[in-house]
């Protein structure tokens, strides 16, 4: 009785640490990509100021039909929600562009060109100022320069304008296709999810109020993403660990017909996940939720070793000594569990890392549990056998047939292994992150629409301090505009002439000075005076300096929002894409020194291909180590394999399945034919042993652990993820493919006769 | 010296487009009366002397105006250039070398601010308009002139002059860094026949 209670006070304070303790974790990027350093960077930069961005795309239900006005009266209305700092629209250029402009115009003869010796020849060629003055003069009278009249009286050579070729694109407005791109920004972090959930109702809200009839709406953006994610994947934990206890409870209940039983079994499980949360969170400094889903499936594992103790008390054995008798076997069945779980985590996939972390935790706590506290919650506990007539059917025709069923076993060996070569592989991680498919095609109808910058694809600089990445990102520059000649690359978005390097501007100013003579300025004053411009104020060509280019005004972040990152040994520059060919991309930079083209698609997918070898690898290796404890365990080689085959056997069966079938197979198979095996391990170990006494007690306790583990991972199909169903799929396979091999490969210690 | 803000050329025309518009009914208070009741098509004579030109320049053309709001400015001389300006976009076309250029209206640049006042104009909203500027009228033998005074500083034009003399329209820009332009319409034509033209000349713009 004492025990009971001092048990229960202590579940009562792990229960209060981990709902003080425990962080939920829902991006799914933290469980696909963790934090690898090489997708990490770029990330970050794109979550920093542009995940704050919603983009509004605004359509006439009827082609043709008016919708600046519209968007007008929805910007003015949007932009006085809380939580929204401010609204702008795409087609529309930001208003301090044109005060930048004009402030670059300052710095005109320092930044003027990418290379000023092979261009300063041609830009301060006397021949040729007859034509710059007519330019000039044009400029004056285009009814379009927008606040260029200050950057002519500073700047009359239109140096300034020549700086910014790169950047014409963004100075003309796209042309008028009839809809309008709003762009919202937030003021919340894109993933501080209850504050982007309440306010995209209030945008929702404006939205319906706007009276927006004849117009669709479509609104996309990393917060959206970051909702519906966080949503679905709360949705899948519910719902999952609801089936899954329940079922288990309802199994359980079914077998053993007595509520008591039900507490004992369910204060080893309340210990075994309180302890997995636990741990995790005190490693990772949070839970995944993913991580919690797959984990509920703990529930169907661990409450395998309460089941064998409630097996073999049922035929009157007093507790204690049913779990003494048993813990041999509950450990290294255990044990082997285990070991699947850690290989699991060693396949490198941060996800997994977590999973088997909160796993191992959780079977070690579930063991204990089980040898030290389940008696006193079972002493004096009416319980009764579980009945399973079908499983008690196959296990008489398994002995009567083992022979024929051995030879079975082999040819499904066989077959298994001539069917691997014709396995389909997926390593596309984008499928199995299972991203909201309507989610992803608004968004894909909002940025066709936009047509610019390829989202997670760019050129990505990286340099000991800021002045080395500025003239790195100088030389990218200078391939990605023979790039663009070429047609291999739309357009870009680099930091010249916003961010200019020492070295070029000394260049600039060194050129400049060589070229703007007094013989210049007197070709310049005439060629003025020729097409009809007034000399005095447009002659004044400065000579004193240079007029270096140093503080960056902070408006030029807006611009360049996401682009730059300094840290304090380190500096990186992005130059993001326009559409483009990656190969000609990636071979332009390839050569240059901290420059590399970077995708991130790609570079995710490559670490799905990487994850699939380790995954095979983590298979191979947790099975060695398995059969290689088994065989310590039984001091021969040949036994220890021989408890391992039906385990190998389930494996192969998911395997042959998903070869046959032709569905395409990833690394979360893999792992999960491991885990399979590991679980599966351990029937075979009860079956060996039958350390209980009662060779029936032992089948049935072994048929309602596969019982509830199977329910625990066909729950887990009930998850939207591609990624758990894969798992379920492919552990409830094996798992009873596993059991039922057990009897026919299977040599008990001691052979029970046939009668 | 005093900055010159870009737009003067938009905003000189949006004032032509203002004037036009209360053209055809000036007879009774210019401001209630800026409608026009059907599309309508002038000539025009456009001088500017701006402070960075020795000499004053001089252009022509065919401007042509309709109800909806749209109103195109045809340049011939000294070159080609079609310019549209609907509600919500102002384009520009130079077939010399092909060049387009689009930009949303009304914008947030403080360049077009002359735009959302006439925006106010046409929908009525006198009082925002006497908010922000002084409005005189004057009547003489010769005819009548209407002068808009911005109250505040922030606007880049000193005085705007609407108004008819001896018959003939002008319009007259006094922009703050002191640039100015005058343009004097004739009529040419107007009726339903216009909508084709101002129509192909959008297309033209657009590029369409």
């Amino acid at each position: 009785m004492k025990s009971r209670w001092l048990a229960a006070a202590l579940l009562v304070l792990l229960g209060m640490v981990v709902a003080l303790q425990v962080r939920l974790e829902t991006r799914l990027t933290v469980f696909f990509l963790g934090s690898d350093p090489a997708v990490e960077p770029l990330s970050r930069l794109q979550q920093s100021r542009f995940a704050r961005r919603y983009l509004l795309l605004i359509e006439p239900v009827r082609s043709g039909a008016a919708v600046a006005g519209f968007a007008r009266r929805l910007r003015v209305r949007l932009a006085r929600v809380e939580g929204v700092v401010r609204v702008w629209s795409l087609s529309d250029p930001p208003p301090a562009m044109l005060d930048l402009l004009r402030r670059q115009a300052e710095h005109a003869e320092v930044l003027y060109s990418l290379e000023p010796e092979r261009e300063a020849p041609v830009l301060f060629d006397i021949e040729r100022l007859p034509e710059r003055a007519e330019r000039l003069r044009r400029t004056l009278l285009s009814p379009l320069a927008a606040g260029l009249q200050p950057v002519v009286r500073r700047d009359p050579l239109l140096l300034t304008l020549h700086a910014f070729e790169d950047w014409r694109d963004r100075f003309r407005p796209p042309r008028n296709a009839g809809f309008e791109v709003l762009v919202i920004e937030a003021e919340p972090e894109a993933f501080a999810i209850e504050r982007q959930r309440a306010l995209q109702r209030r945008l929702q809200a404006v939205f319906t109020a706007a009276d927006a009839d004849g117009y669709r709406l479509t609104l996309t953006g990393v917060p959206i993403f970051a909702v519906r994610a966080q949503a679905r994947i709360q949705k899948d934990v519910t719902r999952v660990t609801l089936a899954s206890t329940l079922g288990v409870l309802a199994v359980f209940l079914g077998l053993f017909r007595t509520l008591r039983s039900l507490v004992a079994v369910a204060v080893v499980l309340a210990f075994s996940v309180a302890g997995g949360a636990l741990a995790t969170q005190w490693l990772f400094g949070y839970v995944h939720g993913l991580t919690l889903a797959l984990g509920s499936t703990l529930v169907g594992v661990c409450i395998d070793y309460p089941i064998h103790v409630l097996a073999h008390c049922a035929g009157h054995h007093r507790p204690e000594t049913v779990v003494r008798r048993l813990w041999p076997a509950l450990a290294l069945g255990g044990g082997t569990t285990l070991i699947g779980y850690l290989a699991l985590g060693a396949s490198g996939y941060p996800g997994f890392q977590q999973v088997a972390v909160f796993a191992a935790v959780g079977i070690l706590a579930a063991l204990l549990a089980t040898r030290y506290v389940l008696p006193a919650f079972v002493t004096g506990c009416p319980l009764h056998r579980p009945r399973l007539r079908p499983l008690a059917a196959w296990l008489a025709f398994a002995r009567r047939h083992r022979r024929r069923l051995r030879w079975l076993a082999l040819v499904t060996l066989t077959v298994a292994a001539a069917l691997w070569p014709r396995l389909k592989w997926l390593d596309d991680l984008e499928k199995l992150a299972a991203i909201d498919p309507d989610l992803k095609l608004q968004d894909r109808r909002v940025r066709a629409r936009l047509g610019g910058i390829e989202p997670g694809r760019a050129v990505w600089i990286e340099a000991p301090d800021l002045e080395t990445a500025l003239q790195r990102a100088e030389a990218a520059t200078l391939r990605l505009r023979r790039l663009k000649v070429k047609g291999a690359l739309d357009h870009f978005q680099p930091l010249y002439p916003w961010y200019v390097s020492r070295q070029l501007q000394a260049r600039n100013w060194q050129q400049y000075r060589a070229h703007v003579t007094p013989g210049f300025v007197k070709a310049w004053r005439q060629a003025l005076r020729d097409a009809g411009l007034a000399v005095l104020p447009l002659s004044r060509l400065p000579t004193a300096g240079p007029p270096w280019l140093t503080a960056s005004d902070p408006r030029v972040m807006e611009i360049l929002a996401g682009q730059v990152q300094i840290l304090e040994d380190r500096a990186n520059l992005v130059i993001w894409l326009g559409r483009h060919d990656p190969a000609a991309v990636r071979a332009a930079v390839a050569d240059l020194d901290g420059v590399r083209y970077l995708s991130q698609r790609d570079r995710v997918n490559r670490l799905a291909r990487r994850y699939r070898h380790r995954a095979a690898l983590a298979l191979v290796a947790g099975s060695v180590v398995i059969w290689g404890v088994l065989a310590w365990r039984y001091r021969s080689v040949l036994a220890g394999l021989q408890v391992l085959t039906p385990a190998l056997l389930g494996g192969a069966t998911i395997v042959a399945g998903f070869a046959v079938s032709g569905f395409p197979l990833s690394f979360f198979h893999l792992l999960a034919a491991l885990l399979a095996i590991a679980i599966c391990v351990d029937y075979a170990i009860f079956y060996r042993e039958r350390r209980g006494g009662d060779p029936d007690a032992t089948y049935r306790a072994m048929g309602a652990s596969m019982l509830t583990t199977v329910t625990a991972f066909a729950a887990l199909g009930l998850a939207t993820q591609p990624v758990l169903q894969a798992l379920s799929l492919a552990v409830t396979c094996g798992v009873v493919s596993g059991y039922l091999w057990c009897p026919v490969l299977v040599v008990p210690v001691s052979e029970p006769t046939e009668s | 010296m005093v900055k010159r803000s870009g737009w003067t050329e938009c905003r000189r025309w949006l004032w032509l487009w203002l004037w036009l518009c209360g053209a055809p009914a000036w007879a009774g208070d210019p401001l209630t009366e800026l409608v026009l009741d059907r599309p309508y098509q002038f000539r025009y004579q456009e001088t500017r002397r701006l402070a960075l030109l020795t000499e004053p320049w001089h252009g022509s053309g065919f401007l042509l105006a309709d109800p909806d709001g749209t109103l195109v400015k045809l340049q011939l001389l000294p070159e080609r250039l079609v310019l549209v300006a609907t509600p919500d976009a102002l384009l520009y076309y130079r077939p010399a070398d092909g060049e387009r250029r689009c930009l949303p209206l009304p914008s947030s640049l403080p360049q077009v601010q002359g735009i959302v006042l006439l925006q106010r104009l046409l929908r009525g909203d006198l009082e925002a308009v006497r908010r922000d500027f002084l409005l005189k009228t004057d009547e003489t033998k010769a005819g009548w002139r209407l002068v808009l005074t911005p109250k505040g500083t922030d606007v880049p034009f000193r005085r705007v002059i609407l108004g008819t003399k001896n018959g003939d329209r002008y319009l007259e820009i006094q922009e703050a860094n002191g640039d100015r332009s005058r343009t004097t319409l004739i009529l040419d034509e107007y009726g339903d026949h216009l909508k084709v033209r101002i129509a192909r000349l959008y297309r033209q713009a657009r590029g369409e």
